[in-house]
């Protein structure tokens, strides 16, 4: 297990990561949210001793410089674009192999897994965005570390990368590891990672499961559609509930189907749809983030979107 | 810390820029020592030349037979640690050791072990070439006087200094051409505009001052007081000190970007 305790980064007068906590689980892909700016990045970096802040991180209960090999802890893709262009991609990894002292034959095997096998002996300088992110994920798991910290992996990646991407990483929480993996893609977020936690400007917002997440959210509502709507409409409204009719039915929030059933049930009114309507990632992400954006585009008559 | 000096030796010859820089320094030792010294020196007959014992050591040890190719190697030097920042190596590097002080060391250790290799082979290889520029025209010089263990630590400790400050400048800016310009300017333009402030005696203490005057003091006669080549370097060693003091607590406490 990761465990962040108290982590704090100030630039002169901005704080970047404010006291933030959380724990990353083994066996689970854990995701980072949060908007452009809001220290996801910089949270990584102190992680990793890589900027100077303040609180701990524990991998398995030790600070990663306690260990005599951390790249043998964690595997780190934090820029997609981290190596010299004209080294190729093959001395790129036989150095980071050599000085977390991996045998050079996993060189070969890394580069295999994330399908660069044919490029090994070219300069990366010209590699694609998405070709860099695939040799930075094989720096990353060049020693079979327990833990991955990668931020925006799947940036610059195509439709079947990201899914390699995805099926890869999942594969590899589920073999007793963990990873941590920040990214802007909220729907390929919503179907990789186990775990979320959300935070804005510099400050955590959330920390839980993506499922508890989901259906915690106020937007998630139940769609009904009744033979009788106008005397369903006035008996949820007996009951103070938050609705909206819409075309041939009635949106209720924060409630759930049992519930509606049940009413709809005792007050004799014939039921011919009930749905359970869950607000996807990137709506509780917008709704938990609001207000929390370092950086906002205006449209074109200035108001914020 | 012997596999991150291992790493540090595959950066320095896994580059182009590597390869380039040690053929240009080699192309100028050829240029320099071959044609200039030997050849066009033989040309000329100049037989009070050719008949002094310490012709060679002056020739080849002064600043402008050693100190052009010494800049390619510090070039070199500069390179390993900017590149590490410019394309952001360096979280890689950092994480691979336990301690920022390992890392730093082992690529000083790095730098150290090619400068000095480097710079016994330049020394090795010049007065050679001004050996066989001159008997290209059928002459030779007359014994030469080589103070062996005085050449040798001339030139080894000026290369290693020149190589120290080449990285320090790099820890300071963390920025390549930033390191690279203030390697050319210092010795050039700032210490000289420092030196205006200072009366002849006083320049001998500035630090690129002080350096040349490992290669150079008592081999030359100059007309002004010199201060001995071993004064002159612990002038250097004591201004590595300080430099270095000051860019290892950097170094262990900035970000790494």
């Amino acid at each position: 297990m990761i465990k962040a305790s108290h982590l704090n980064k100030h630039y002169h007068k901005t704080t970047a990561v404010n006291d933030i906590s959380f724990e990353i689980a083994t066996n689970k892909v854990t995701g980072f949210l949060g908007p452009n700016g809001a220290g996801k990045s910089t949270t990584m970096r102190l992680m990793l001793g890589l900027d100077n802040g303040t609180g701990f991180t524990y991998y398995d209960g030790k600070e990663l410089h306690k260990y005599s090999q951390p790249s043998k802890i964690v595997g780190i893709l934090l820029e997609a674009k981290a190596f010299h262009p004209t080294r190729t991609a093959k001395n790129h990894l036989k150095i980071l192999a050599t000085a977390g002292n991996i045998p050079l034959s996993r060189v070969d095997e890394v580069l295999e897994i994330v399908g660069l096998k044919d490029v090994a002996r070219k300069s990366p300088g010209k590699f694609s965005l998405g070709m860099s992110q695939r040799l930075g994920i094989a720096a990353a798991i060049l020693s079979k570390p327990k833990y991955l910290l990668l931020d925006e992996p799947a940036n610059g990646l195509d439709p079947e990368g990201i899914v390699w991407l995805r099926e890869f990483l999942r594969s590899y929480a589920s073999n007793g590891n963990a990873v941590f993996v920040s990214s802007h893609l909220l729907s390929e977020m919503s179907q990789m990672a186990d775990n979320v936690i959300v935070i804005g400007r510099g400050k955590l917002i959330a920390n839980t499961s993506i499922k508890d997440l989901i259906s915690s959210n106020t937007k998630s509502s139940v769609f009904v559609r009744s033979g009788n709507i106008s005397k369903l409409k006035s008996v949820l409204e007996e009951k103070a509930l938050t609705i909206s009719v819409i075309d041939d039915g009635i949106e209720i929030f924060g409630v759930k189907t049992d519930e509606i059933g049940k009413l709809a049930h005792n007050a004799g009114i014939p039921i011919l749809e009930l749905t359970s309507r869950n607000a996807s990632l990137e709506d509780v992400f917008l709704e938990l983030t609001e207000g929390k954006e370092e950086f906002l585009a205006h449209n074109s008559k200035g108001a914020k979107s | 810390m012997i596999a991150g000096i291992k790493a540090e030796f595959r950066k320095l010859f896994s580059v182009r820029s590597t390869y380039i820089l040690i053929g240009l320094a080699l192309v100028y030792v050829v240029f320099y020592n071959f044609y200039i010294i030997g050849w066009r020196g033989g040309s000329s007959h100049d037989l009070v030349s050719l008949k002094n014992p310490l012709y060679l050591v002056i020739q080849v040890a002064r600043a402008r037979g050693i100190a052009p190719p010494i800049l390619f190697s510090s070039i070199i030097a500069v390179l390993l640690m900017a590149h590490e920042y410019r394309y952001s190596t360096i979280m890689y590097t950092l994480t691979s050791s336990n301690s920022r002080s390992k890392t730093l060391a082992a690529k000083i250790i790095a730098i150290t072990g090619f400068t000095l290799i480097f710079s016994a082979f330049v020394e090795l290889l010049s007065p050679s070439l001004a050996i066989l520029g001159l008997h290209a025209h059928h002459l030779s010089y007359a014994s030469q006087t080589f103070y062996y263990r005085e050449f040798i630590w001339r030139v080894l400790f000026y290369c290693w200094a020149y190589a120290m400050i080449a990285i320090l400048l790099a820890i300071f800016f963390r920025n390549l051409v930033a390191s690279i310009v203030s390697l050319f300017l210092l010795p050039v333009t700032v210490e000289p505009l420092i030196g205006l402030l200072l009366n002849t005696n006083q320049q001998q203490y500035l630090p690129f001052t002080a350096l040349s005057g490992v290669l150079n003091n008592g081999l030359l006669k100059s007309g002004i007081s010199e201060i001995p080549a071993g004064r002159s370097a612990l002038v250097v060693l004591v201004y590595l000190v300080i430099g270095w003091t000051i860019g290892w607590m950097l170094f262990l406490r900035r970000d790494a970007n």
